[in-house]
């Protein structure tokens, strides 16, 4: 496609064309360029290119399963942006006990998983026992499948509750069957964005701290950015910018997912949320800036499936799995299905003009669909 | 790739700079070009029709005056039978009395689609039209496709310029060119009416509404199973058409609308907020086709250069692939209000978007808002506040 999008490219993005053509890195003035740049499909096609470039066409999906395994959270009043979090004595307030929880994934060992995903609030009264009990529980029940669990404010989270270090937390929740890392919990990394929309909660330095110390023992892990709330276009180059440099560092990232911010039932409804544009450019931003990340991720629940199969033109190439009962963007009105079949996600992504495979929690492939 | 790329990059190069393109360059354009550097040409195409960057809305509503059809269309599942116990058509009145809300709301339009059948009388869509118009003054009424003409020219004895010009005269403004049968897909229909020489009849209705000085909103269905051949002929005779109806003045086209005929609707495809889907059934994840439809906006920006615009879809794509559409080739977003095929009113599907939010996600594309006319005529451009 190089010769059609060079025929046709503004003359004001041939400088990053060349960058990408030649594999030389963007740079921050790079990124807001485009992230303001009026020609979205100008924008798209140069992080269709560097897609295609450094990380081929194929576009991954797992079978996984998804458990939220509470919505109390100590930050509940403090999160913003969020619907999920709830207040121990809120009436929609929910904690799965360890027994649910296996039969959860016993169930779904059955129509085939390789992964979990769990994540939950801050519970503020449940032992460290709980998470590593239902970690080796359901690990001893489906020892295949890979659980990648909690985010770096979790872990944060116990470090601070049960009085042990970031790295004695990983190192017992590893023993007890621990996979991988998820990325969320830092929304915006700059200072002022983040106080605004999560006054009080973990800054971007203890978050990056996390996943740094997970990196150095050999933990996987995942970046998130929440995206279309308060910031501007030179927050989110900074975040990705910030996670550029500690990827740099130790490669330990496997994927990066913008999340589109669903305003209803959070305390920002009264903001729109991002449109289709904003959704694109920053999909595509983070393909082009992020040079040393291989998987960008496109997550159907919260874009639906329509804007997903678009986004794989703008550079995403992981459109998650085949998630079953999430929760989190669910409470935030998101209207999406709460599943996808395989055979839906492959179709998807054949749609777009790419190649399927599955994947397993290292982007190993595991089949490519005939 | 190498070959394929290079052949691409000349063909939109071309389109991109007014020029245009054989049926058979065409074909290989709408098999092989991928979205990206399609929507970069379309985009470039856009610009020569349209170089301020106006987008048009109207305010408008739709209404279903009767869910009966005759064809049983496979695509179609939510007409009936006229012995069906779900059956209904509404009489003029009640059309009348439901387009109340929307009038006083200030809708500029109304759209009445219907199915097509033979047991109603002549009158009733006469009345139909004439009822809107006695009730509403100034109110324009979209109704009725090529395929219902022919059906009613067929079913009543009378010559398709005849019913044209009775529909002229109760005050018809706009006619929907319903698209679907115009793929050649229905010849292998049971349905003796639309069988008989689709194209012949197609241009032959065309042709009589342009001396009639009826304009024609051009739907562009796909997903059908079609061939890229096939598209390639509907967009081409479009094509045609507009050609040989410009020659004095402007062409009977006045729009085409690219929606994907196949799929379920994007009942639970993100909306901004407080704009909820109002009755909306469960979502479908199935056959999520905004790549494909992206494509076809911008195939219908390219490959007919001679209809002044291309319309956004909302309705059948969710308000962020629409909003997409217009980096790529579309330059309307159609009405507010606007419920627009029988596929997607049939499915149950019901849509809203209020004028400040079309607004918002036109400006949001670095592009301007403008109040237009059911006829696409720009009223009023909306500078920011």
């Amino acid at each position: 496609m190089a010769a059609a999008i060079e025929a046709l490219l503004p003359r004001d993005l041939y400088d990053i064309y060349e960058k990408v053509m030649t594999d030389r890195r963007l740079t921050a003035e790079d990124g807001l360029r485009l992230l303001t740049h009026p020609n979205l499909y100008a924008v798209g096609a140069l992080a269709d290119l560097a897609r295609h470039r450094r990380v081929g066409d194929y576009v991954y999906y797992i079978n996984a399963g998804y458990i939220n395994y509470s919505n109390v959270c100590a930050l509940h009043r403090v999160c913003k942006f969020c619907a999920f979090g709830k207040h121990r004595s809120d009436p929609e307030a929910y904690t799965h006990t360890i027994e649910e929880m296996v039969e959860k994934a016993k169930a779904w060992a059955r129509v085939g998983i390789n992964e979990i995903h769990m994540v939950g609030g801050l519970h503020p009264d449940l032992p460290f026992e709980y998470y590593t009990g239902f970690i080796s529980a359901i690990k001893k029940a489906l020892p295949h499948v890979h659980l990648k669990c909690f985010t770096a404010i979790e872990i944060d989270f116990f470090a601070r509750k049960f009085r042990m270090s970031v790295e004695e937390v990983l190192d017992r929740l590893q023993e007890a069957g621990h996979g991988s890392l998820t990325g969320g919990g830092i929304e915006i990394m700059a200072p002022d964005v983040h106080e605004a929309i999560a006054p009080g909660k973990l800054p971007a330095e203890g978050y990056l701290n996390v996943h740094r110390i997970a990196h150095r023992k050999g933990i996987r892990s995942n970046a998130t950015m929440l995206y279309g709330h308060l910031e501007g276009p030179e927050h989110i180059v900074d975040h990705l910018l910030r996670l550029r440099e500690l990827q740099d560092e130790t490669g330990g990232f496997q994927c990066f997912v913008p999340l589109a911010f669903h305003p209803t039932n959070t305390r920002l409804s009264h903001l729109p949320g991002p449109t289709g544009f904003k959704d694109l450019r920053v999909m595509a931003v983070s393909r082009l800036l992020l040079d040393n990340f291989k998987a960008i991720k496109a997550y159907w629940v919260m874009l639906s499936p329509r804007m997903t199969q678009v986004s794989l033109r703008w550079g995403a190439n992981d459109v998650d799995g085949t998630i079953r009962e999430e929760k989190i963007y669910h409470f935030a009105g998101a209207t999406t299905p709460l599943e996808q079949s395989e055979q839906e996600l492959v179709r998807l992504i054949r749609g777009a003009g790419l190649i399927p495979a599955e994947r397993d929690s290292y982007y190993g492939i595991l089949k490519v669909p005939a | 790739m190498g070959h394929d790329d290079v052949e691409m990059a000349g063909l939109l190069q071309r389109l991109s700079e007014g020029l245009q393109l054989s049926p058979d360059e065409a074909i290989r354009l709408v098999e092989r070009a991928e979205l990206p550097v399609l929507g970069l040409a379309a985009r470039e195409a856009a610009r020569l029709q349209n170089p301020e960057g106006l987008v048009g809305f109207v305010v408008d509503q739709t209404i279903l005056y009767s869910n009966v059809c005759q064809p049983n269309c496979p695509f179609c599942n939510g007409t009936v039978t006229a012995d069906d116990p779900r059956a209904f058509t509404l009489t003029p009145e009640e059309v009348v009395e439901k387009a109340r809300p929307a009038v006083a709301a200030g809708a500029q339009q109304i759209i009445l689609q219907g199915g097509h059948r033979i047991d109603l009388p002549w009158e009733y869509y006469l009345d139909l039209i004439r009822s809107l118009k006695e009730a509403y003054p100034g109110i324009a009424v979209a109704a009725y496709s090529p395929t219902e003409i022919l059906v009613m020219a067929a079913s009543f004895g009378r010559s398709t310029r005849e019913v044209m010009t009775d529909l002229k005269e109760a005050g018809l403004d706009l006619l929907l060119s319903g698209g679907a049968e115009a793929l050649g897909w229905l010849r292998q229909k049971e349905n003796r009416i639309l069988l008989r020489g689709p194209w012949n009849d197609w241009f032959d209705v065309l042709h009589r509404a342009h001396d009639l000085g009826i304009p024609v909103i051009g739907m562009v269905p796909f997903g059908l199973g079609e061939t890229a051949r096939e598209r390639v002929g509907l967009l081409y005779r479009i094509r045609a058409v507009q050609f040989r109806t410009s020659r004095r003045g402007e062409g009977v086209f006045r729009a085409l609308v690219p929606y994907d005929a196949g799929a379920p609707p994007a009942l639970g495809e993100s909306l901004p907020a407080g704009l909820p889907w109002p009755e909306a059934g469960p979502a479908s994840p199935s056959d999520p086709t905004g790549y494909e439809y992206l494509r076809m906006v911008a195939l219908a920006r390219l490959l007919v250069d001679n209809v002044p615009r291309i319309q956004a879809s909302f309705l059948t794509q969710g308000a962020k692939v629409a909003q997409v559409a217009l980096a790529g080739g579309a330059d309307d977003f159609g009405g507010t209000q606007f419920q627009c095929a029988r596929v997607e009113l049939a499915a149950g599907r019901f849509g809203r978007m209020t004028p400040e939010e079309v607004q918002r996600l036109v400006r949001d594309a670095g592009l301007i808002p403008a109040r237009r006319s059911p006829t696409y005529a720009i009223l009023e451009r909306l500078e920011p506040q």
